[in-house]
This record gives structure tokens, sequence and C-alpha cells, in this order.
């Protein structure tokens, strides 16, 4: 008999190691795999490394990743490292580790892929050089590595300020931070400030990060409409067309930035059903209050299931975690209720500044306005204009525009030009982004050679 | 880096040349903060040159080819001793 594990979480992040350590810690076989080679997810990434420590900037970071960790290593649950999901349904997965698939059983999943960065087309970003505020994050908790300076930092969201105030710290010369924030969001945001009130260690650290760039003097501009990279084979210059006029800098290193969505590839294969948030905009897949999913016993948690940051990401995972040992008759309600208590009350608390973080860095409504000769689908070539061209000759649904252009049908699966190609298309029929649709998603979610497919027991197969 | 002790580094080639790497640090973070290649690999439809963007996975630019298999993300994969690393291009090259 081939072993089914009561829970199998995907992903190693903060959610995911609380959600299997909340369900280990009440008894339950629990496995956790995850793609990378130790737990801590993007956030925490490599914290159990040695020598990693240092590259934790800040303390409370730390601390707060060491005690994830440390939580699930003495839970019992299982790790699995490098391994690569790439099929997932109710009762069973499907992953790919050193050139080998296999199949693995459960009776519940708990989703925890994570969030990522909101990926926004502009002219020049296919070049070398033009990275994610977030990659220079993991470059720096991968290996300790600043990007090549000088660096141009541009965009809009929490990791603006968070990338410029590392530079700082690591002495890396910045050209320019090119604020794009709409100028409204600093007021819209008051009206949320009261209840981020709440919680002024949250509030401070974001003053702490923006007074850091203040006092360093570094050229911030604010009002930027629009910004381009511009280089013959790899980023030379970045130029900016701002409220005064054009301005061009010299980089080596363009860290762009637009926000963070959840990563919803894996929660569309499964065939969740989603939900659009027209502020942020993004699709997140429908849970109830503990992570449960449209799907019999499949949680989502963390950034996956709607983005508020790390801490709460980890109370998420504990409340699924909680549910499955609840739902398995491990523990009765009482005791499921006991345990949620505290951690309901500080999920509670750790939300209490997201109304006012999201409106602050709420993204700007022409974020999409891209230009027809840009490439939207970094991998098949795609121009926005080709985009335009085949809405005005009647595909007025994503799927529809990917088979006539080839736009999503590269390696990274429409990852990177999804969203971009969903808010072009709607832009162009004046329709309602979740009126164009969302691209399907086949397994297998992650690209693997056929022979590995092919290589899986007839009756571990797809149906 | 010659700070750094013989035990903490690894050899490995990128494009057939030897590079004297950290261990265990992604390949993508290699190439970006110690090899410093200008571009890792070209892309098969345009004829771009590309580099690694995302770090984390998602973009699939930083795919190299290492140990003769293609389609690897450099950015998951941490280096390895005598690690093989070459630019994909040979898509390119096929067409």
């Amino acid at each position: 008999m081939q072993h089914q594990w009561d829970l199998v979480v995907v992903g190693a992040g903060p959610s995911g190691l609380n959600a299997a350590s909340a369900a280990a810690e009440n008894g339950l076989e629990v496995l956790l795999v995850d793609e990378q080679e130790m737990p801590g997810g993007q956030i925490y990434r490599k914290l159990p490394a040695e020598n990693a420590e240092h590259r934790f900037l800040q303390a409370e970071d730390r601390k707060n990743g060491t005690a994830v960790i440390q939580r699930f290593y003495l839970s019992g649950a299982q790790y699995q490292p490098n391994t690569t999901v790439w099929f997932a349904e109710p009762g069973r997965i499907l992953c790919s580790r050193d050139g080998e698939s296999q199949e693995i059983k459960a009776q519940y999943l708990v989703v925890a892929t994570g969030a990522m960065e909101r990926p926004v087309p502009f002219k020049g970003w296919t070049l070398p050089g033009v990275l994610g505020a977030g990659a220079a994050d993991i470059l720096h908790k991968d290996a300790g590595i600043p990007p090549q300076g000088p660096v141009v930092i541009a965009g809009n969201g929490p990791l603006i300020p968070l990338a410029a105030s590392h530079l700082i710290e690591q002495g890396v010369e910045i050209a320019a931070i090119l604020d794009t924030a709409p100028m409204q969001n600093k007021f819209t945001s008051m009206l949320s400030l009261p209840p981020a009130l709440r919680d002024i260690p949250f509030l401070l650290k974001g003053a702490q990060m923006m007074a850091k760039v203040l006092l360093s003097k570094t050229k911030t501009i604010t009002g930027v409409k629009s910004f381009a990279a511009l280089g013959e084979d790899k980023l030379e210059k970045v130029s900016a067309v701002t409220e005064k006029g054009p301005l061009e800098f010299e980089a080596a290193t363009l860290l762009v930035h637009n926000g963070v969505i959840p990563r919803t590839h894996f929660s569309r294969m499964m065939g969740m059903d989603h939900a659009w948030d027209n502020r942020q905009r993004y699709w997140y897949p429908k849970t109830d209050k503990v992570g449960h999913t449209s799907l019999e016993r499949v949680y989502v948690v963390g950034d996956t299931a709607f983005v508020h940051g790390a801490q709460a990401s980890a109370l998420k995972g504990s409340l699924a975690g909680i549910d499955v040992a609840l739902q398995l008759k491990m523990i009765d309600a009482t005791e499921a209720a006991r345990q949620s208590k505290p951690v309901k009350r500080e999920l509670t608390k750790a939300l209490a500044p997201r109304g006012f973080a999201d409106a602050f860095f709420a993204p700007a409504k022409d974020l999409y306005a891209v230009e027809d000769d840009t490439l939207v689908c970094r991998c098949e070539g795609v121009t926005a204009g080709e985009i335009r061209q085949a809405v005005s000759e009647g595909c007025h649904e994503v799927n529809d525009i990917k088979t006539r252009t080839r736009c999503g049908m590269g390696p990274c699966q429409g990852r990177m030009c999804g969203p971009a190609l969903a808010e072009i298309a709607a832009m162009g029929l004046d329709r309602p982004v979740p009126q164009v649709g969302s691209l399907n998603i086949r397994p297998p979610v992650r690209p693997i050679p056929f022979k590995e497919i092919c290589s899986l027991a007839p009756e571990h197969k797809i149906q | 880096m010659n700070t750094e002790s013989n035990q903490n580094m690894v050899n490995v080639t990128f494009e057939g040349e030897p590079h004297r790497v950290p261990r265990g640090i992604s390949v993508a973070a290699a190439l970006l903060g110690h090899v410093h290649a200008d571009h890792t690999s070209i892309n098969p439809v345009t004829g771009e040159k590309r580099g690694p963007h995302c770090l984390m996975g998602v973009c699939f630019e930083c795919l190299v080819e290492i140990n003769g298999r293609p389609n690897q993300q450099a950015c998951l994969i941490p280096v390895e001793e005598g690690m093989v690393i070459k630019k994909q291009t040979q898509l390119m090259e096929s067409c």
C-alpha cells in the first residue's frame, strides 16, 4: 500500500511552515514539500544557512523567521526540499525531485505558494540588468551580494523603501529613486490610518526606512509618469518622464517594483474558485476564515490567499493547520477554538495596518497603459500592439488572445504576462478585468521533461 | 574573495572559463555577483540577450545549461563543485 499522509503542505514560507507545525503538533502525519533546499520561503530565504545571519538586515525579521523555522523543526513534520510540485488534486500531488517524478498521497492539502512581484511591462524591461526589487533582496539573503551600482529604483510599492534602505546600508550607489505612486495615495491612505495606529511598530518600521532614504539625500523623484530601460545588449541608462520633463540616469542595475500579488498558477491549475480585488488589482483564491477553498480538503494560506505580509501569513498557516487537525478528529471543537483564539487575536492585529499600506501603495489607474511596441510576453516576444490588434479583430477573452498571439505560451506559462494581458485587453474593450477571463493553467504547472511524465506508473497518471 | 577559506568555495566553469564562487549560493547569484556575466541566455524567439530578473523561479529568464542539461533555472539551483554552466543559446543555434 502506498503511504498516505494526513497532510501535505506545498511551500515552506511562514504560512506553509506554520500550517505544517500546527497540524504535526496535534499528532498528524505531515509532509512539507518545498522547491528550495531549506525552509524559509522568500521572506526568510536561507535563514537557516550557516553564516547567513548577517544577511538579515532587520533583527526583527531574523527573530520572527527563526522562531517559525524552529517551531517547524520541533513539530515532527517531515521536510522534503528541492522538490517541484507540478500537479495537484484533492488527495494527491505529483512532484519532481532529482530528475524523477513521484506521486504523494494526502488526505488534506495546504497550498502555500506565496506571492510574487506584480509584473508590469515597460520599454526595455527584458534587458539584462533589469531586476525586481524583490530580486535584490533575494540576492542579498541568498549570497550577500548587492546589485551592481549605480542603481536606479523605480515604481511604487512597499519594496521600494525596503530596497533603497538596504542599498544605503550596503553603501551601493543609488542614481535615483523614480516614484510612480499616484499623488492621491498620500491622501486616500489617510482614511485608513486610524486602524493602522493599532500597530505602531509596523508604521515605525516603514517610517524608519523612509527616513533613512531621506537622510541619505538620495535623489528621489516623485510624480514619475513612466520610465524606460535603455541599452544595446544590457542596461546602460534609465530614462523617465516626469512632471518637470524628461530625465536620464546612467545605471548598471534597474530595480523595478509594482507591488506584490498572490502566486495563483497552482491554485488556478487545481481549478479553485478565484475572486478579483479591484483596488489591489489581482486575483486570489476564495477561502473561508481558516483557509479552506472551493475544493474539498484543500486549503490555501499565506500571501497566496491575499497579500497580507509575513506576520499575517504565518498566522493564517496556523489556523489552517489547526482546522485540519479538527477535521481529522485529532482534536475536538473546543480544543481547536482554544488553540485558534490567540492566533485569531494576533491576526486581527497583524491585519490592522494593511488597509493603510494597501492604500498608500495602491497601483496607479494607468499602470498598464503600455506603448504598442513594448514586449508584454517576454518568452514569446508578443507586444502590447499585437494584443490590441487581436482584441480589435474580435478576440475578447484572454485565452483567445493567447491562441492568436502566443502571449503566455512560453516557459514561464504566462506568469510574467498574464496580468498585463488581461489589463490591456480589458482596457481595449472598456470592460472590467474579470470580464476578459484569466489564462487557463494546466499541468504540468512547472515545466518538466516529458520522460518524467511518461515514467509515472499508469495508476499515477493524470486522468 | 581572498578571505574565503577553500572549503567555503567551489570551482565552476561558465562558458569554459573557471571561476571560484562561494558554496551554497544559487547559480544565478554566482553569475550576477561573481562571474559578472553580461547575459545568461538568448531568447529563442526574439534573439535578444537576457539575464536573471526575478530570482525566485517565476520569470524563467535565467535558464542556463548545467552539466549538459538545458532549461535549468539558475536562480533555484545552488552551485556545486565542478559544475559546468553554459549560456542557453543552443535553441538559437539549431534554428
